[in-house]
């Protein structure tokens, strides 16, 4: 292999450029060898709590982090890397201490803001929305979030921790904003477009805000194939169409049950309107989706017991026009076991929904 | 012939009327026809290799002089009908431009790089490697891509004129770590005898703003003056990393130079061909994959099994074995890079060694140790298949990921 040699010489310099290129692994052994050659240089010890933040190691980027701040406590730097390491530890107190410290020493620098800002509202988020603590730190980080929109209002970091703040309080249009501003600062940005995805989720239910909410996932995916948040709520998203297009359904056999025990001139015809909502819905959803996404349901629909659910729900389906065609006698006991099968096909979706809520993926760190 | 140009009958029978007429290079040029379509039709063999003996005076006198070897009837005959049929073997010596004895001549035209480029240089070696695609043990997609996309364009360099195609250009190798996607581009660079520049992050950073792009520069005039020469960038992601992901400028440069590099703009990339290697095309600049840069992208995947038996013959080489089935071993292990089985081979050592000090007895590493290693360890590419499923599925809308959806599919993994 070749080397320059003159060049391979540990510089602080050198190691930040390698951060800067997220080469977490490549630039930890050359910290070591700075720390080995000077073992109370501050900027190396930062540096050193940066990369095992990078590659996951946040009790030695914490240990790293207030060793730096130990030996320069006048330094911003290792009071933020403090409560980054502290915030994924889930030592939100610490995070935010450790975030008010670092706005204490520089309160022009846009970072120190915005590092309380996302502090203060995982605290928030951890400690519920109605008690007294939980509106102290919503306060605290609507204050840091503004403080650091008017220092920097062009970094795309910055508008997405200002839009989960607001969305944070309920000020969904704020954040769709922030995000959005985000995204035209950087077109690429996975978060922005995760974030959005999920604020279209909550804002609305029908088969349209599913579809943009799916597209918005797919979207952030693309940008940042690491992101396995992201395909996690994009899987979610897709379950949660099945189980409302499942719960339609049944509603729809058990209506079909009530009119079969208790006949009316329209009995026939009103089954078969009523399948006609949940299929508009799943019609409305599919059509707005991309080639992609339907590929990846279509993959998920294949899938043990997904695919189990779905065959009940077909099942369901043809009962149901059987029943339609069939005698007075026999209705009842088509639409009885229509009705079965479709609270099984929901229960088994449902089941499948949970178990991957458990299993929720872990983020990666977007400051 | 004009109207049934395929009727393969036809053409031989002509052939053998041409020969009959002693029109030799005409027969010979119907038979080379025929064996395009088919190489081992008999009857077009046997009038090529029956005119070799009649048709050129020079090569009938020296015959009838002596008996000649099959090797040497070959040679004559590849001497002979150059032009005509396409010669079975080649060496590397044959591709026009990237001939090894052409490039003996040619460090006199790196003396007349500046001192600057000089200086760079000395810390430079650019070497020959003396592997080739032989030395690649199965992989015989990879193979046939990298023939289709590299080779045969050397090869031919009629065609190439006659297409006007460049002799330049970039193609990017990816694929999980450790499955030997260095290890194939030292074997492309030995197999069209060209130099190989191997360039990786730590050659082109430098801490002084605009060194960086000054290295990068100096790297593609050192080639420029070797050419023939490939120019290997291992983890292109960290040298082309995505502009949008940085927040240096100075590393922002480094992209701009390399993309101005690859478009050979101030200077002629002829003889130039940029190989990169990576596990994650996707944080690779947009712009480096665009026509001219690298415009294509070969997928290294995990060994297939003859290539992981022939990798755990290798690992186990010098090692006392006794009992050994790699042939089992290598169905055991599919789905592992090359990595991971150099690993599973160690852990057998480490088996025997702990058994050894244990009983005080020396042994052998015997096939149960290899097998207790194999249950033991997991493949290491899991997580770049999450990853790559993610890029296959959700950022593939240009197809650039073809190859690994159905390689993901095959694993019903998509």
């Amino acid at each position: 292999m070749n080397r320059i040699d003159s060049r391979t010489s540990v510089s602080p310099q050198r190691i930040e450029m390698l951060c800067d290129l997220e080469r977490w692994a490549d630039a930890l052994p050359l910290v070591s060898r700075l720390l080995a050659s000077e073992p109370e240089n501050e900027v190396a010890w930062c540096l050193l709590a940066q990369c095992q933040l990078g590659l996951g190691r946040y009790d030695h980027a914490l240990s790293a982090a207030q060793r730096a701040a130990a030996l320069a406590p006048d330094s911003e730097w290792p009071y933020r890397l403090v409560s980054f390491a502290a915030t994924y530890l889930g030592e939100h107190e610490a995070a935010v201490g450790a975030a008010r410290e670092a706005v204490r020493l520089d309160p022009d620098a846009w970072q120190t803001h915005a590092r309380l800002a996302a502090a203060a509202v995982r605290q928030q988020a951890t400690r519920g929305g109605l008690n007294r603590l939980a509106r102290t730190g919503e306060n605290e980080a609507a204050w840091a979030a503004d403080r650091a929109l008017a220092l920097a209002p062009d970094e795309p970091q910055v508008q997405l921790i200002y839009g989960t703040v607001a969305a944070s309080r309920g000020q969904r249009k704020v954040a769709e904003r922030a995000y959005r501003a985000a995204l035209h600062l950087d077109p690429q940005s996975s978060g922005a477009h995760h974030l959005l995805a999920v604020l279209r989720l909550r804002r609305r239910t029908g088969p349209v805000a599913l579809a943009e909410a799916a597209t918005g996932f797919a979207t952030a995916l693309a940008a940042d194939p690491t992101a396995q948040i992201s395909r996690h709520s994009l899987e979610l998203t897709l379950r949660l169409f099945l189980g409302r297009a499942a719960y339609g359904l049944f509603v729809t056999a058990y209506l079909s049950l009530l009119f079969a025990i208790h006949p009316t001139p329209w009995s026939r015809v009103i089954p078969i309107l009523l399948v006609a909502l949940p299929a508009l819905f799943v019609i409305g959803f599919l059509r707005r989706l991309n080639a992609q996404l339907r590929s990846f349901l279509g993959q998920l629909l294949r899938c043990g017991p997904t695919a189990g659910a779905v065959g009940l729900e077909v099942l369901c389906v043809a009962l149901m026009a059987a029943g339609v065609f069939a005698g007075q006698e026999v209705r009842p006991r088509l639409a009885t076991a229509a009705t079965v099968i479709a609270l099984l096909a929901r229960l088994v979706l449902w089941l499948g929904t949970r178990r991957l809520r458990r299993s929720r993926a872990s983020g990666k760190p977007t400051e | 012939m004009e109207t049934a140009p395929e009727d393969v009958a036809l053409r031989l029978h002509l052939a053998r009327l041409l020969s009959g007429a002693g029109e030799h290079g005409e027969a010979v040029r119907h038979a080379a026809v025929i064996l395009q379509h088919d190489p081992s039709h008999q009857g077009a063999l046997e009038l090529v290799t029956g005119q070799a003996t009649s048709a050129p005076p020079a090569l009938a006198t020296q015959d009838a002089a002596a008996p000649v070897s099959d090797e040497e009837l070959l040679r004559r005959l590849d001497t002979e009908f150059t032009g005509v049929i396409p010669p079975m073997y080649v060496e590397s010596s044959r591709f026009p431009g990237f001939d090894r004895e052409h490039r003996d001549d040619e460090p006199d035209r790196l003396d007349e790089l500046d001192d600057g480029l000089a200086e760079i240089l000395d810390a430079f070696t650019t070497e020959v490697p003396d592997l080739t695609l032989a030395d690649v043990a199965g992989m015989d997609e990879v193979k046939a891509r990298l023939e289709a996309a590299v080779l045969a364009p050397i090869r031919n360099p009629d065609l190439v004129k006659l297409y006007a195609k460049s002799l330049r250009g970039g193609l990017l190798l990816y694929g999980p770590p450790g499955c030997g996607k260095t290890f194939i581009a030292r074997a492309l660079a030995g197999e069209i005898g060209a130099r190989l520049l191997s360039v990786s992050l730590a050659d082109v950073l430098d801490m002084y703003i605009g060194q960086s792009e000054r290295n990068l520069r100096a790297i593609f005039e050192i080639a420029r003056h070797s050419a023939p020469c490939v120019i290997f960038l291992d983890e292109i992601d960290a040298l082309g990393q995505k502009r949008s992901q940085l927040r240096s400028s100075a590393s922002r440069g480094t992209v701009n130079q390399l993309l101005t590099e690859m478009d050979g703009l101030a200077s002629d990339n002829e003889g130039v061909y940029v190989l990169g290697a990576t596990n994650h095309p996707w944080d690779v600049d947009v712009a480096l994959r665009r026509p001219g840069r690298f415009d294509r992208m070969i997928l290294v995947l995990p060994p297939d099994e003859p290539a992981r038996e022939a990798v755990l013959r290798y690992s186990l080489r010098d090692r006392p074995i006794a009992g050994v089935d790699t042939g089992v071993l290598a169905r055991m292990t599919a789905g592992y890079s090359g990595a991971d089985l150099a690993f599973v081979c160690e852990s057998a050592a480490e088996r025997a060694l702990l058994d050894s000090v244990r009983t005080g007895r020396p042994r052998m590493i015997q096939m149960s140790d290899l097998e207790a290693a194999v249950h033991d360890s997991r493949p290491s590419i899991g997580p770049w298949l999450q990853t790559a499923r993610n890029v296959a599925e959700f950022g593939n809308a240009d197809g650039s990921y073809d190859d690994l959806l159905t390689y993901l599919r095959s694993r019903k993994m998509a």
